[in-house]
């Protein structure tokens, strides 16, 4: 990660406008792997101010991918903590990181189509939405989660 | 901006992140 995808201009920048970076060097801090439960690393935790997790990662990530997960997070932080005002921003966001990303796109899609639904209560467009999941990503987690839609239609 | 400012201080950051309206970022690595 310090080698590649740190030093990456759009990852710094990204890093410095939306969170705010904790580093631990777990050789010299092994304690740490037991206070964050994190036998292995790299391991990504993007947490609250009150400590409260939304995310975590664990191995390398390229810069590309990085950025879906940090989208991600941030978007789960705000469905987590109830902002509906600014998930469907962060779901169009996420959307559009994650393009082409086998594993974060059908996710970014199924967030979006729950932040679309919190912030309208409109149903019929999250099955809506939640069918482009299961029509686009079948085999993928996240199209098996949508795949619900077809049981309550 | 480039550069990430990494903290070493959690408790500091999370006062930080307070502060800011911002989520903090751990990153739990191994230098090997």
């Amino acid at each position: 990660m310090g080698a590649v995808t740190y030093p990456e201009p759009s990852v710094g920048s990204y890093i410095e406008t939306h969170f705010i970076p904790v580093q631990f060097n777990v050789v010299d801090q092994p304690e740490v792997k037991e206070r964050f439960h994190a036998p292995w690393t790299p391991t990504l935790i993007v947490e609250d101010a009150e400590g409260r997790e939304h995310r975590r990662s664990e191995g390398y990530l390229d810069p590309p991918r990085f950025l879906g997960e940090m989208v991600l997070a941030r978007l789960k932080a705000a469905l987590n903590r109830f902002d509906y005002g600014r998930a469907p921003t962060l779901a169009e966001e996420a959307r559009a990181q994650t393009q082409g990303d086998p594993a974060r796109e059908p996710e970014a899609i199924y967030w979006s189509a729950v932040a679309a639904y919190r912030a309208s209560d409109d149903v019929d467009q999250l099955l809506q939405t939640w069918d482009e999941v299961v029509g686009r990503f079948p085999e993928s987690e996240w199209g098996k989660r949508a795949a619900y839609t077809r049981f309550v239609k | 901006m480039a550069e990430v400012k990494w903290r070493q201080d959690l408790k500091a950051a999370r006062e930080e992140a307070r502060g800011q309206g911002k989520l903090v970022l751990v990153d739990l690595f191994n230098p090997h």
